[in-house]
């Protein structure tokens, strides 16, 4: 029986222009700049009241001074005021500064969060930044407890014949996988696709080397269903998502993410049952929109039951490639090799370790590991992974939950309100997983 | 037959302090109370939040008795609550916590006027009134301290009842406290569209008056 198969539009057709960087040509030849910004936050500022004036005299200044609402610091008894709109931070502060009952007042300047990797090429992973993962490092790194099989073409996880392990993976626990294109348990990687978009979310960080990943203390699964030149049919992911819903270690079933940075035009019901399976048994499902700019969304991104993720480029705008439509969730950085917004001399795509893929189809070596820019909505989904890995980490367990934390936390962009660009915006770990207040 | 040492005992306090003096003498009279308060307005983000809608207040104030009836009274009541932040998609649906440490005081400062029945030692009252509610949360989050404060008129209904010993009275009280649009616009209050931090409360009370 002929098998069908379908088109997988991702970073694999990008390879060719895909960016080899290697660890000693950065370091010598590659000049970082450090990207600026606003050297403050826009519509906020800080005040610090004299001890004297009372909190209802202080709320009196605020407002005088246009300010819409303010959060007082507990330890350090100074204000952080929101302005109105129309207001700006310097004339704010200039107002509050000319307050007899005001001490001080300043812009909220921009500061790195507390925990900054000291990962050699982190300073290149803009699409962390932009999504604010320092501070979510501060909140939550992941669990080794927490699985997130990576559906895709292998990974790089073991030294097994002619493959080898990746060398940035620092102690990462690897739940046993399975190789459904070659039908046996060892899901290495001969295309070097997914062993980058594993990278994102489970590299070692704060190592001292290469990259960092987002949920980078989450168990990883490699299943293999897309053969070496990034093809594969819709029986293996199913079959691979079945046996990620179905397995178990300890008595336990550590897979709580399914990512799929794959997908085609056409729905595939055998698959849609699949993730339905996986749903009801608690895992939340992450795939990709597409990389054809079309304004529909792939399948399975676009079952109802599956995150879809597009993709945006460094300045948070939707890429030229990222697929959209009513079926669209969320955005995340996918990156843009054509562009250099941030003008450090490299493309804006999203950096992480795996094989040459020019070695591996001309020289069938799996070993010649560097750290390369791909981009796509494989890129992108990832991220999104690693934040739903993140949020059951922290105590949200429930698929239709963490894609409700996903929604009330992202970065509203284009229209306001979901649209189809952007769907509910662009995704912010850090807001998802500080949850709600009472009141704040 | 002798009374019993007990009753003889309380017998000769209440002589000793004026017992047939009533609690609603004309004068200054200065009140400590403590009871419990049911975040009656804001009962699902209370519960979500806290584990439970009620907790401890506790408080006090000063007021003035007129000879006919009416008092009037300026006081200041302080609910503080421990509990962390959630995630909570919807109204019925499954709160998550989340384990970031979460406070919230709410103290009201409110007016008074009220009137009170009969002059015995056994004195009912009612009264109603209004003020500004001061409500402030704390939460810490990855090591990061916020917190919020703001203040919101409030009005309230009470009634109690005053048990005069001499210069000192024991009593009980029940009021509702509103503190409109306090809450609602963030936070687990956004997502059960709740915007009310008031409720009830039932306190004991303890007043000290310095009048005839």
């Amino acid at each position: 029986m002929k098998r069908l198969p379908f088109c997988i539009a991702l970073a694999i057709l990008l390879i060719p222009s895909a960016t080899p960087l290697r660890a000693t040509a950065v370091v010598r030849t590659v000049r970082y700049r450090v990207p600026l910004g606003a050297p403050y936050k826009a519509g906020e500022v800080i005040v610090m009241f004299q001890a004297a004036a009372t909190e209802s005299v202080a709320e009196r200044a605020i407002l005088e001074a246009g300010g819409l609402r303010a959060r007082r610091s507990v330890t350090g008894g100074h204000y952080l005021v929101t302005l109105d709109d129309g207001v700006s931070v310097p004339d704010a502060v200039a107002r509050f500064q000319s307050m007899r009952e005001v001490e001080y007042a300043e812009p909220n300047g921009v500061v790195r969060a507390a925990f900054n990797p000291n990962d050699t090429f982190f300073r290149f992973q803009w699409n962390f930044r932009s999504i604010g993962a320092e501070r979510t490092w501060d909140i939550q790194k992941g669990k080794s407890s927490v699985g997130v099989a990576v559906i895709d073409t292998g990974i790089a996880y073991e030294d097994f014949g002619v493959y080898r392990r990746a060398p940035d993976w620092g102690n990462r626990v690897f739940l046993h996988g399975f190789d459904f294109v070659n039908g046996d348990s060892h899901a290495n990687d001969d295309d070097g696709h997914g062993t980058h978009v594993a990278s994102t979310i489970g590299e070692a960080t704060n190592n001292g080397e290469g990259v960092a990943g987002l949920a980078f203390e989450c168990a990883l699964m490699p299943v293999k269903v897309l053969d070496a030149e990034g093809s594969g049919f819709f029986s293996d992911v199913a079959a691979g998502v079945d046996y990620a819903t179905n397995f178990e270690q300890n008595g336990q079933r550590p897979v709580k993410v399914i990512t799929l940075s794959l997908g085609g035009p056409s729905a595939s019901e055998t698959l849609r049952r699949a993730i339905d399976r996986a749903v009801a048994a608690g895992i939340v499902v992450v795939a990709a929109a597409g990389n054809d700019g079309e304004s529909t969304v792939d399948y399975p991104a676009a079952f109802p039951n599956v995150i879809a993720v597009g993709a945006v480029d460094l300045r948070k705008v939707k890429t030229g490639y990222s697929n959209f439509g009513s079926a669209l969730d969320f955005v995340a950085p996918g990156g843009d090799l054509d562009r250099d917004d941030n003008g450090d001399g490299d493309p804006d795509g999203i950096l992480q370790q795996t094989f040459d893929p020019f070695t591996a189809r001309t020289e069938g070596r799996y070993d010649d590991f560097a750290y390369f820019y791909f981009d796509g909505t494989s890129q992108a989904t990832p991220h999104v992974a690693a934040t739903a890995a993140m949020l059951i980490s922290q105590g949200i367990t429930d698929p239709a939950a963490v894609r409700a934390a996903l929604e009330k936390s992202a970065e509203d962009l284009g229209p306001p309100g979901r649209d189809d660009s952007y769907g509910h915006g662009l995704i912010k770990p850090a807001e998802a997983l500080k949850g709600l207040g009472f009141g704040q | 037959m002798r009374a019993p040492a007990v009753v003889r005992s309380l017998a000769a306090l209440a002589l000793a302090t004026g017992f047939a003096s009533t609690a609603a003498a004309q004068g200054l009279f200065l009140e400590a109370v403590g009871g419990y308060q049911d975040l009656t307005g804001a009962k699902d983000s209370a519960k979500a939040v806290f584990g439970s809608s009620g907790g401890v207040s506790f408080g006090g104030g000063l007021g003035y008795n007129l000879a006919n009836g009416f008092f009037f009274s300026g006081w200041a009541r302080r609910f503080s609550k421990d509990g962390e932040r959630v995630f909570v998609a919807a109204p019925g649906s499954t709160i998550f916590p989340l384990g970031h440490p979460l406070s919230v005081k709410i103290t009201p400062i409110q007016g008074t006027l009220g009137y009170r029945f009969g002059k015995s030692s056994l004195s009912p009252y009612v009264g109603v009134g209004g003020g500004v509610t001061s409500i402030k949360e704390t939460s810490t989050v990855g090591g990061l301290s916020e917190s919020t404060s703001e203040s919101k008129g409030s009005y309230h209904a009470l009634a109690g009842v005053d048990f005069g010993l001499g210069s000192i009275s024991l009593g009980g009280e029940v009021m509702y406290l509103s503190v409109p649009k306090s809450i609602g616009l963030a936070g687990v209050s956004q997502v059960y569209g709740e915007t009310n931090v008031g409720g009830f409360q039932a306190v004991a009370k303890l007043t000290f008056r310095f009048g005839k």
